[in-house]
Order: C-alpha cells, then sequence, then structure tokens
C-alpha cells in the first residue's frame, strides 16, 4: 500500500512537471507575410525574425504606447495615425515632445517588407532598427533605449507579453525591435480599387477618367513610382528648389557624396488621397499643387506636360490608390483589452 | 561502471583538459594601466583623463605556427575599460607556444552593421549604435583635457561609420611577442595579453582643435587610423 502511495505521488510529480514543461516550451502561432500575387519579392529577411501572432500583438502595444518617449506624452502613432496611411497629417513638419518641431513631414507606414532604407534621407539600413531614430531624437521621443528597456522590464504587463512572444520575459534591446519589425511588416495595404481594377474583382471598375489617369501615371510617374508599390525605393531629385529655414540636402546627410545633394527617397503614393500635406517638408497641401511643381519645374530628366483636364484624369487615378482596408483594420488600431 | 562515477569522471576531465583560454586585456597610457580620474600626460605634452572608453573587438582569430587558423566562437566582444568583467574574454584553447599571429577587427563589419537587430554584446541597447544613422560605433573616447580647447574641456571621440569611403573598422595583425618588458602587473602575470596603448592615440591626435568626432567622414576615419597602432599581443608562459 505504501509503496503504491508512493508510485501515485511520484506519477503525479511527474505529470506535473510535464504540464509546467509544457506552459513553459514557447508555442507561438506562426502568422507569415501574405504577399500579393505577382507582387515581387519583399527585401526583409523573415528567417532571422520568423512573423509570429504573438510577436505582432507585442510590436503592436509598443507602437500604441507612450511609454517609449521620456515623459510618456508620445507613442508612435501620435505622427503615424492609421486612418491617415499611418502618417501625421495636417502639419508640414511633425512634431513630438514638448510641442518640439522638427525638420521634415513624417513618412506613411505601408508595404515596409520591400523597403531597404528608411526615412527621408536613408539614414536607417534596416526595418529593425528604424525605432531608434525616432526614440532618441530629441524632437520626438527624446529617451533613451536602455532606458525604455528599463521601464519595460518594469511594467507588468509587458512581462507576459515579451514570453508569449520570445519564450523569455525579459525585456532587451533586440526583442523589442523585432517586436517592432513583427507589427509594422504587417502593415500592407493591396486592397485599394486599383488593386481590384488589376485583379479585375468586384468594385474594380475604372471610370474613363481613371482609365486614363493610369494611362497618364504609367507615362510620366511610373519610373520614380512603378507599380505595385508605387515607389522605386531610391532617392531621387525631384527639383524642389531648397527651403532656406530648414537647407534640408536630403540623401547627402548620410552618404556626404555631392551627387546626392537634395535627393530624397521616393515615398508610395498608396493611400495618398489622406496622406497629406506632400513631399519631405510637407509644402504642398493639395495633390493639384504637386503636379504643378512637376510639370512647371525643369529639372526633371524629361519635361513633364499636362493639361489642365489631364491633371484632373491624373489625380482621379490617384484616388483609386486609397485602401479602406487598410486605412480601417481594426487589428492595426489601437490594441483594447 | 556506474552512471554516476561516469559523470563524475567526465566532470573531472572537464577540469584537467580545460577546452577554453582567456585573453586578457590590459589597456594603459604609457606604462600606467587606465584608472578613472587619474591624469596622463601624452608625448605631446597634454594632459589627459578619462570617464569613458569602449570599444568593438570582434572577429578574433588566431594564427598558429602550423598555419591553422582558430577562430573564436562569439562574433563581437564590448570591452570597457572601467569595467573589469570586459576586459577577460574566453576563447578555445590553444597552445601559447605555437601561437604566431592574432587577428582582429577594431569595431564591427559592414555585413553586421546591416543585418537588423542583433543580441548580445551588439544589443544596440549597450549605447554603442547610432539611432539618428544606422551603424555601430566602433571606438568610443571620452574624456576631458586642458588643453583641449571645447566647453568644460571635454574631448568625445565617437568613431564609427561602415559605408564606403568612410569605413572606420580597422583590422588588425599582431605577431605575438613572448617577452614584456613590464611585468610587475597582477592582470600580465601569464597567459595571453592583448595590451592597448592609448598613449599612441594622444600622441597623434590634436587634442586643441579636435574636441568632437560624432559621426561618420574624414575625421572619424583618421581617429580610426591613429588607433590601429595602439596594440601588442603577448603570450607570457610563467
Amino acid at each position: 500500500m505504501r509503496l503504491k502511495t508512493k508510485y501515485l505521488v511520484y506519477c503525479l510529480f511527474g505529470f506535473f512537471s510535464l504540464l509546467i514543461y509544457a506552459f513553459s516550451v514557447l508555442k507561438t502561432t506562426p502568422m507569415p507575410l501574405v504577399i500579393p500575387e505577382s507582387w515581387p519579392k519583399p527585401v526583409y529577411d523573415f528567417s532571422k525574425n520568423p512573423l509570429t501572432k504573438e510577436g505582432f500583438e507585442l510590436g503592436r502595444q509598443l507602437f500604441y504606447d507612450p511609454i517609449l518617449s521620456r515623459d510618456s506624452t508620445i507613442s508612435c502613432a501620435s505622427c503615424h495615425l492609421q486612418a491617415t496611411g499611418f502618417t501625421h497629417v495636417d502639419h508640414d513638419l511633425s512634431h513630438g515632445i514638448d510641442d518640439k518641431v522638427g525638420t521634415r513631414n513624417s513618412m506613411t507606414i505601408m508595404n515596409l517588407a520591400w523597403s531597404k532604407y528608411f526615412m527621408w534621407d536613408g539614414a536607417v539600413n534596416h526595418l529593425d532598427m528604424q525605432p531608434l531614430a525616432p526614440l532618441s531624437s530629441s524632437v520626438e521621443m527624446d529617451e533613451k533605449l536602455a532606458r525604455v528597456i528599463q521601464k519595460l522590464n518594469n511594467a507588468k504587463n509587458y512581462k507576459a507579453l515579451f514570453f508569449s512572444a520570445f519564450n523569455d520575459s525579459l525585456a532587451t534591446g533586440q526583442k523589442m525591435l523585432l517586436a517592432f519589425s513583427q507589427f509594422t511588416l504587417h502593415l500592407n495595404s493591396s486592397n485599394s480599387k486599383y488593386d481590384k481594377y488589376i485583379r479585375e474583382e468586384a468594385g474594380g471598375t475604372f471610370t474613363d477618367q481613371e482609365k486614363n489617369g493610369l494611362q497618364l501615371f504609367r507615362k510620366h510617374c511610373a519610373s520614380c513610382h512603378p507599380e505595385p508599390l508605387f515607389t522605386n525605393q531610391n532617392f531621387e531629385k525631384n527639383g524642389l528648389p531648397i527651403d532656406p529655414t530648414l537647407n534640408d540636402l536630403g540623401r547627402f546627410t548620410i552618404t556626404r557624396m555631392p551627387v546626392d545633394s537634395f535627393k530624397f527617397k521616393v515615398p508610395t503614393l498608396r493611400n495618398i488621397q489622406f496622406t497629406f500635406p506632400y513631399m519631405h517638408d510637407g509644402r504642398f497641401k493639395k495633390l493639384r499643387e504637386v503636379l504643378n511643381h512637376y510639370t512647371e519645374t525643369d529639372e526633371l530628366k524629361a519635361q513633364i506636360v499636362l493639361s489642365s483636364n489631364e491633371k484632373a484624369d491624373l489625380i482621379a487615378f490617384l484616388l483609386t490608390l486609397t485602401d479602406n482596408d487598410f486605412l480601417f483594420d481594426k487589428w492595426f488600431g489601437f490594441p483594447k483589452d | 561502471m556506474s552512471v554516476k562515477s561516469g559523470i563524475l569522471l567526465f566532470i573531472l576531465s572537464c577540469f584537467a583538459y580545460p577546452a577554453t583560454a582567456q585573453l586578457s586585456i590590459l589597456p594603459v597610457f604609457g606604462g600606467r594601466p587606465i584608472v578613472e580620474n587619474t591624469w596622463y600626460v601624452s608625448t605631446k605634452g597634454d594632459s589627459v583623463q578619462f570617464d569613458n572608453i569602449r570599444f568593438y573587438l570582434s572577429d578574433i582569430q588566431f594564427e598558429m605556427d602550423d598555419k591553422t587558423w582558430i577562430k573564436d566562437t562569439v562574433s563581437a566582444h564590448l570591452i570597457d575599460v572601467f569595467d573589469p568583467a570586459t576586459l577577460h574574454i574566453i576563447t578555445q584553447k590553444i597552445d601559447l607556444k605555437l601561437l604566431k599571429t592574432i587577428h582582429f577587427n577594431l569595431g564591427i563589419d559592414s555585413l553586421t552593421n546591416v543585418s537588423g537587430a542583433l543580441g548580445g554584446d551588439l544589443d544596440p541597447q549597450k549605447g554603442m549604435y547610432w539611432a539618428w544613422q544606422s551603424g555601430y560605433i566602433n571606438l568610443k573616447i571620452e574624456g576631458r583635457s586642458p588643453q583641449c580647447k571645447s566647453r568644460k574641456n571635454v574631448f568625445q571621440y565617437h568613431i564609427g561609420g561602415y559605408l564606403q569611403p568612410f569605413s572606420s573598422m580597422r583590422k588588425i595583425e599582431l605577431p605575438v611577442k613572448n617577452t614584456i618588458a613590464n611585468r610587475n602587473q597582477e592582470a600580465i602575470r601569464k597567459g595571453l595579453v592583448l595590451t592597448f596603448d592609448f598613449s599612441v592615440f594622444f600622441g597623434k591626435l590634436s587634442i586643441a582643435t579636435q574636441k568632437n568626432t560624432m559621426m561618420p567622414g574624414k575625421e572619424a576615419m583618421q581617429l580610426a587610423d591613429y588607433s590601429t597602432s595602439m596594440f601588442s599581443i603577448y603570450a607570457l608562459e610563467n
């Protein structure tokens, strides 16, 4: 009898040990990126950061959390609002902590798996490293990475989130950055009226004006803004006269090569209806002003000539790049528990 | 033989034949070890004191007499002159008698610089990564000098940059020496010792005018060049 009890105790002990082990071993849910058909191969190396539901949730929490800023006032979403294509609408130059104003218009966040360089001047060389720039900028979040990690390790809710994403509750710089990428890599826009037109789906019927706009777009704009991403991912000089209050030399600031003076990253045009104001310094409020600049400048490789009607057609086409599924997807929004 | 005695024997054998060796880092200024809040005088007559010296040693490789190469298993080590724990690197066991040359990089190579978020000593939270422009800081030297014409006489050299033509990582190749002139230091009694003589760097620098270097470029390249002749490696038997 005694021996039997002992045996039973051993068995129970073994069972519970296994149970604890089962729960302690990482069980993440793979959530790979859905790459739209006929799109190019992404630049991001997913083998080094396999996408999971848990990693996405941690990244999403971080994206909307002002804990990242020095005084807990600014989150990523302060300058990157979902409803406007994850950019800062209505301000030519984006503002951050203590109402300080930066020197550029915040960029949009979408389809980043295809980007090789980040920021208007390409200062950031990898998506993982992108959050470090706004985090430490004195006019954005003005915080130190080591302090953010300390704050995350002191916050109760993050222990569980880091554990479920990485099987280790300790926050580190590397894990935080990988989680950010897990979230932002999923911010993909590929369901606009234009996409449906290309895929010949319901809701993708173009008007004659939109069709003409697409033809004009392919003729005059596509060398820098090629489909389907609407950016060639390069740095280009688009003829904008320098703003003497900013003296922004763009890509030159990073490479120090004279050939890169006044070159800026070519932004995507997806959701352009809502991402105003336009250009690196937000100097144009309306799409018409943008088109007027391109027809007036003589600094492009080929002069763009467009009549007033053609400009209207081109704008009609650009509005077909609005993707409401992306702009209002609850999955990308503020995490409510 | 029982399992228990087998395990015991295995553990004992680990002690008897250590698979690792230790590389000691010895930062000096002239003949003196570098300590905080202490003045040193350069060959140019400048007085200097240090608050922070940190740098990356990466891709350490040992070239042996028999032409074999032994590679360190850890890709990069962050050395902090004022953190003794970082001044001893554990590497694979090597026969010091047969060691001919040591190869390493001062700084981080360009491939690592574009590889995204990395961990351990390469985690950006270690404070050796630039936020405003991607890239590791290879070598950080901060301190003060009355000869430095800056606010509070402070100098700050953050040497980094991985893009050509301003790639500031330096490949170092050192023939191993078996004797050392000044052996009174506890740290250099025996084993493999890598000395860093910062007086070499400050003997080349014009501290009055070169106050701050904190971005990639020509100045960082020049400072990186100054740093290449600071090192010596000694393999010392008891």
